[in-house]
C-alpha cells in the first residue's frame, strides 16, 4: 500500500524494511510488533489499516507536524 | 532462489507488463548474506521478462548513484519506472513481501497503482514532502 501511495506522489518516499535486518532502527523506533509505519520520523501507524484510513491517518500526522 | 514453478508463474504474471521497469540494487563487494539473497533474487526475477532490468551498484564506491536514489543502508532496492517513484526496499525480499515486489514491478510498468479515484486524488494534492518507513517481517 505505501508503495503504491508513492507511485501516486512525487512528494511521498516509501521505504519496505525488513525489521529483523535492521535492529539499530526497530531500537530506534520502538518496533514491537509488525507492521509498523513510521511518517516523516515523528508519527506512526501500528498494523495494517484500509486505504483510504492508512492516507487518513498519514495526512493527519503530516499536517500536525508543520 | 526461485523454483522452476515459481519462475513460471512470476513470468506469467509479466506477461502483462507495459513499460519498463528497472530493479536498482545496493549491494557491496564483500557482501553480507542479506545482499547476496537480494541481490540473486532481483537476478532471477529481472531474468523472467525482458522488460525487466537489474542494474547493480556498490554502496561503497558508487558514491553518485547512493545520492540520487537516497539510499543510506543496504541492501537496498529501488524499483523504478520512467523516473525514481520513491519505491524502496531495505533487506531481503522474501515472504509476503516478494508477492509485494512483484505487485509493485506491475504498477510501475503500467504506471497505474490500481488506488481508488478518491485516494490518488488526495495523493495528487500533497505539497510536502512525506517520508513513509514501513517495518515488517518475512514470514
Amino acid at each position: 500500500m505505501a508503495h503504491k501511495f508513492a507511485l501516486e506522489s512525487e512528494f511521498l518516499t516509501a521505504d519496505i524494511i525488513e525489521a529483523m535486518e535492521f535492529p539499530f532502527l526497530v531500537n530506534k523506533y520502538g518496533v514491537f510488533g509488525v507492521p509498523k509505519t513510521i511518517i516523516n520520523d515523528q508519527a506512526s501507524i501500528e498494523g495494517s489499516l484500509p486505504e483510504d484510513k492508512f492516507l487518513q491517518e498519514i495526512l493527519k500526522a503530516v499536517q500536525a507536524s508543520v | 532462489m526461485l523454483e522452476e514453478k515459481e519462475k513460471r508463474l512470476v513470468a506469467e504474471l509479466f506477461k502483462n507488463l507495459k513499460n519498463p521497469v528497472k530493479l536498482i540494487n545496493f549491494t557491496q563487494e564483500l557482501e553480507c548474506q542479506f545482499c547476496r539473497e537480494t541481490r540473486q533474487l532481483l537476478k532471477e526475477v529481472s531474468e523472467l521478462s525482458d522488460k525487466v532490468s537489474l542494474e547493480v551498484h556498490n554502496f561503497q564506491l558508487d558514491k553518485e548513484k547512493v545520492g540520487q536514489y537516497g539510499v543510506d543502508k543496504i541492501p537496498a532496492t529501488v524499483i523504478e519506472g520512467d523516473k525514481n517513484h520513491g519505491i524502496r526496499y531495505y533487506g531481503v525480499i522474501a515472504g509476503y513481501e516478494f508477492a509485494t515486489l512483484l505487485q509493485d514491478i506491475v504498477d510501475v510498468s503500467k504506471r497505474e497503482s490500481g488506488l481508488s479515484p478518491k485516494t490518488k486524488d488526495q495523493l495528487r494534492e500533497v505539497n510536502q514532502k512525506i517520508h513513509l518507513q514501513v517495518f515488517t517481517t518475512p514470514t
